[in-house]
C-alpha cells in the first residue's frame, strides 16, 4: 500500500516519492547490472539509466504487475542495451568463453568472506564464470538465485514463459558449472566418467 | 532418458519447480546415476556461491540517481494525462505513424547478416545443415517490387499514388506540412504506383485514413515482371546464397538517392522513451514537447561500390534509401550521422511474435522458411499486389496492437508522436541468430526493428522483424535476387 502510494506520488512528479523507491530498489537494481555487466562502475552507470528510464515512464506503469516486475524489466533491457552498445564499440567481448581479460577483469563486488581464503578464491571464480556466461544466462541466474524471484516474476520480466523460464535457468547452471570446470575450479563431476565417481554426495 | 534430459529437473528441482511426477522421475533417476547426484550437489554448491555474490549498492547510487531525476525536464501533467487518454487505435496509430519518421532507411545490418547464407530456396536450404539458422532474407531477398524498369517498389506515396492532391488536401487541413520529397520524383516516376495510400494521424488526430484513387495510376503489370520478382529460382540464388562476400549488395546501397531522405520531415528523439509525445516538429507539435528536433538530413551513404554477384538479376531502376538512423542511447551518438533519421526501437514481446504467422510456424519446424515471406511470395507470383499491401499492414497493426496492450510493461518502448503521413513498410525477417552480427555490423544505425533479444537459447528459433518505412513506398519481398 505504502509502494503503490510512493508510485502514484512519484507519477504525480512527487521526487521524494520516487526517492523513496530507488532506496528501496537500488540494491536489486544494482545487482543485476553488476552481474549483467561484470564492473562495479558500468553496473553504478545502467543502474542509474535504468531508474531514470523508470521515472521518465512511470506514466505508463499500470499497476498491472508488481513495481518490482516493471522496474527489473527496465533494467533488464537497460543491460541488455549496455552490452550491446558495449559490444559494438567492444574491443574485447563480453560473452567470449575464451576472453580471459573479461574475466580477468571482472571485479569480486562480494561481500569477501574473512573465513578463508579459499573462499575467497572460490566466490572470485564463481563471479568470474558468471560474467563469462551469455548474458541471458547471468540475467536468469541473477533473478533467480541472487534475486530469488520465483519463475513466475522471471517470466513475466524476461517477457517469455515460465517452460522456458525453466530450461534456460537449468541450461544456464550446467553453463556456470562448465566455466567453473574449464578454469579448474572443482566443479568437475562426471558427465563423462561416471565410474570414476564424485563425491557421491547430495543424494536427493 | 539420458542424464542430459534431467538436467531441466535437477536445476527445477533446486528451485522448487517440478512437479511431482517430474520429482518422482529424477528421485528415481538419481538412486542409479552417481553423475547427476554429484551434478545436482555441485548445482545447489554453486548457487550458493552465486548467492553470496549479492552486495549493496555503492552508497552514493541514489544521490546521484536522484540528482539526474532532478536534471530531468519537468514533465507537463498534461501531457501525461493526454498521452493516457490515448485510446487503442491512437496508440497504434502513433506507434505506425513514429515508423514513418524512418523514411528512407536501410538495412547496412541485413547487408552484413547476408553474408552468413541467404536461404532462398526452401529445398535447398531443407538439405543444408546451416538452414536452421541462416535461413533469412536479405536485403536482396527484399527488394523492392512492382516496376516496370525492375524497380520492385510499390509505391504509395501521396504525391505519386494521389495525384489528384487528396492527400496533400487532407495534410492541409490538418495543418500539417506536405512532405518535402521533390526530389523523390524522378524515381517514382519509374514505380509502379499503387491504388491505396495509407495515411495516419498523430495520436490526437485519432483518425487513420484512408485511401485514395490513384485514376492515372497504373496496376503493375505483374506478367512483365514475373520474370524478375517471382520465380524463386534456386539456381540464380545459388551464387548468392553462397556468397560470402557482403559487400556484393552494397551497389543497391550505393545506389541510393539521398534526396529521397529528405521526402520526409522525420523528427524523432531516440531519447523519445517517454510516454509523452517526443516528436518535435515544430509545425505539428504540442507545445509540451521538450525533446530536440532531430531534422532528417542527408543520409550516410555507406557506399562500397561492388558488383552484385549476378548483374543481369539487378533492376536498373532499383534504388535503396539511404542508411540512417539516430542513436539508441547517448553513448551511441558519436556513432551517427548528424541529422539521421529516427529510429524505433521496439523490445517485442514473445506475444507480439507469436502474432506473426511464420514465427509459430518456424519454432514449430514446421517451415524453415518464415511463411510470411513464402505467402508474399506467393502473391508476388500471382500478382496480387494489392493483397500484399493489406496483409503487410494488417500484420503491422495486429503486432503494434499487441504491443500496445503491452505498453505498461514495455522497459524499452520507445515513442515518438508523428504527424499524418503516408504510411508504408518495409518488412524484413530473419532470424534472431544474426541479431547480434547485425547489431555489430549496424555500428549504432537502426531501422525500427522489432526484435526478441531474449530469445537466444540454442533450441530456439526467433524471428527478428525489421521494419523500415520508406515515405511514400512500399518495399516489398521478392523471391529472386
Amino acid at each position: 500500500m505504502e509502494e503503490k502510494s510512493e508510485i502514484k506520488r512519484a507519477m504525480a512528479g512527487n521526487e521524494q516519492a520516487f526517492e523513496a523507491l530507488v532506496l528501496r530498489y537500488q540494491t536489486p537494481v544494482y545487482n543485476l547490472c553488476l552481474r549483467m555487466t561484470g564492473n562495479p562502475d558500468d553496473a553504478a552507470d545502467v543502474a542509474q539509466e535504468a531508474f531514470l528510464k523508470a521515472w521518465r515512464n512511470l506514466s505508463s506503469f499500470q499497476f498491472e504487475s508488481a513495481f518490482s516486475t516493471w522496474l527489473y524489466r527496465l533494467t533488464s533491457n537497460a543491460c541488455l542495451d549496455f552490452l550491446r552498445a558495449k559490444k559494438r564499440h567492444a574491443t574485447v567481448s563480453l560473452t567470449a568463453e575464451d576472453d580471459e581479460a573479461q574475466i580477468m577483469d571482472v571485479a569480486d563486488p562480494a561481500p569477501t568472506p574473512e573465513s578463508t581464503l579459499l573462499a575467497q578464491e572460490e566466490s572470485r571464480a564463481v563471479a568470474a564464470a558468471m560474467a563469462a556466461l551469455e548474458p541471458e544466462h547471468r540475467q536468469i541466474l541473477t533473478l533467480r538465485v541472487i534475486q530469488d524471484l520465483s519463475y513466475g516474476e522471471i517470466a513475466q520480466i524476461l517477457g517469455i514463459k515460465e517452460g522456458t523460464v525453466k530450461s534456460r535457468i537449468a541450461r544456464a547452471r550446467e553453463n556456470l558449472r562448465k566455466k567453473l570446470l574449464q578454469s579448474g575450479n572443482k566443479n568437475k563431476t562426471n558427465t563423462s566418467n561416471s565410474q570414476k565417481g564424485g563425491r557421491g554426495n547430495a543424494l536427493q | 532418458m539420458h542424464c542430459n534430459d534431467y538436467l531441466r529437473l535437477i536445476s527445477g528441482h533446486l528451485d522448487g519447480a517440478n512437479s511431482e511426477v517430474e520429482e518422482r522421475l529424477l528421485r528415481q533417476h538419481l538412486k542409479q546415476c552417481r553423475h547427476c547426484r554429484e551434478l545436482l550437489a555441485l548445482m545447489e554448491e554453486n548457487d550458493a556461491k552465486i548467492a553470496e555474490l549479492g552486495t549493496d549498492a555503492p552508497p552514493e547510487l541514489a544521490a546521484n540517481i536522484m540528482a539526474a531525476v532532478r536534471k530531468e525536464p519537468k514533465k507537463h501533467p498534461a501531457a501525461r494525462r493526454r498521452f493516457a487518454a490515448l485510446g487503442a487505435s491512437g496508440l497504434a496509430a502513433a506507434a505506425l505513424l513514429a515508423f514513418v519518421l524512418f523514411g528512407g532507411l536501410e538495412l547496412p545490418m541485413l547487408r552484413k547478416g547476408a553474408d552468413n547464407a541467404i536461404m532462398l530456396d526452401e529445398t535447398a536450404s531443407a538439405d543444408n545443415a546451416a538452414a536452421k539458422t541462416a535461413d533469412f532474407y536479405s536485403m536482396d531477398a527484399f527488394t523492392s517490387y512492382g516496376s516496370t524498369t525492375g524497380d520492385a517498389t510499390l509505391s504509395l506515396d501521396a504525391e505519386c499514388a494521389d495525384p489528384n492532391g487528396q492527400d496533400e488536401a487532407v495534410r492541409q487541413s490538418e495543418g500539417m506540412n506536405a512532405p518535402q520529397s521533390t526530389a523523390e520524383t524522378p524515381e517514382t516516376t519509374s514505380e509502379i504506383e499503387t491504388t491505396q495510400t495509407v495515411t495516419t494521424q498523430a495520436p490526437e488526430a485519432t483518425e487513420a485514413n484512408t485511401t485514395t484513387q490513384a485514376p492515372e495510376t497504373t496496376e503493375p503489370d505483374v506478367t512483365t515482371q514475373a520474370p524478375e520478382t517471382t520465380e524463386p529460382d534456386a539456381t540464380t540464388q545459388a551464387p548468392v546464397t553462397t556468397e560470402p562476400d557482403m559487400t556484393t549488395q552494397a551497389p543497391e546501397a550505393t545506389e541510393t538517392d539521398a534526396t529521397t531522405q529528405t521526402s520526409e520531415e522525420t523528427q524523432a528523439s531516440e531519447t523519445a522513451q517517454e510516454p509523452e509525445p517526443t516528436e518535435t516538429d515544430a509545425t505539428t507539435q504540442a507545445p509540451e514537447t521538450t525533446e530536440p528536433d532531430t531534422p532528417t538530413s542527408a543520409p550516410d551513404m555507406e557506399s562500397e561500390p561492388v558488383a552484385p554477384p549476378k548483374e543481369e538479376n539487378r533492376r536498373p531502376g532499383s534504388r535503396r534509401p539511404a542508411v540512417g538512423g539516430l542513436p539508441l542511447t547517448p553513448e551511441d551518438s558519436d556513432e551517427t550521422d548528424d541529422g539521421a533519421p529516427v529510429l524505433v526501437l521496439w523490445n517485442a514481446e514473445a506475444a507480439e511474435l507469436e502474432a506473426l504467422d511464420g514465427y509459430a510456424a518456424v519454432r514449430n519446424g514446421v517451415d524453415k522458411t518464415p511463411p510470411f515471406s513464402a505467402a508474399l511470395r506467393r502473391n508476388l507470383q500471382k500478382g496480387q499486389e494489392t493483397d500484399l499491401e493489406n496483409a503487410l499492414r494488417e500484420r503491422f497493426l495486429s503486432i503494434f496492437s499487441t504491443a500496445e496492450s503491452n505498453l505498461s510493461n514495455s522497459g524499452n518502448f520507445f515513442q515518438t508522436e508523428a504527424r499524418k503521413q503516408t504510411l508504408t513498410v518495409t518488412a524484413y525477417e530473419i532470424p534472431f541468430s544474426t541479431l547480434n552480427g547485425i547489431f555489430a555490423e549496424s555500428a549504432g544505425r537502426y531501422e525500427m526493428a522489432l526484435y526478441y533479444p531474449r530469445c537466444v537459447e540454442e533450441d530456439t528459433d526467433c524471428l527478428l522483424l525489421l521494419v523500415s518505412i520508406q515515405n511514400g513506398r512500399l518495399l516489398l519481398p521478392q523471391s529472386d535476387s
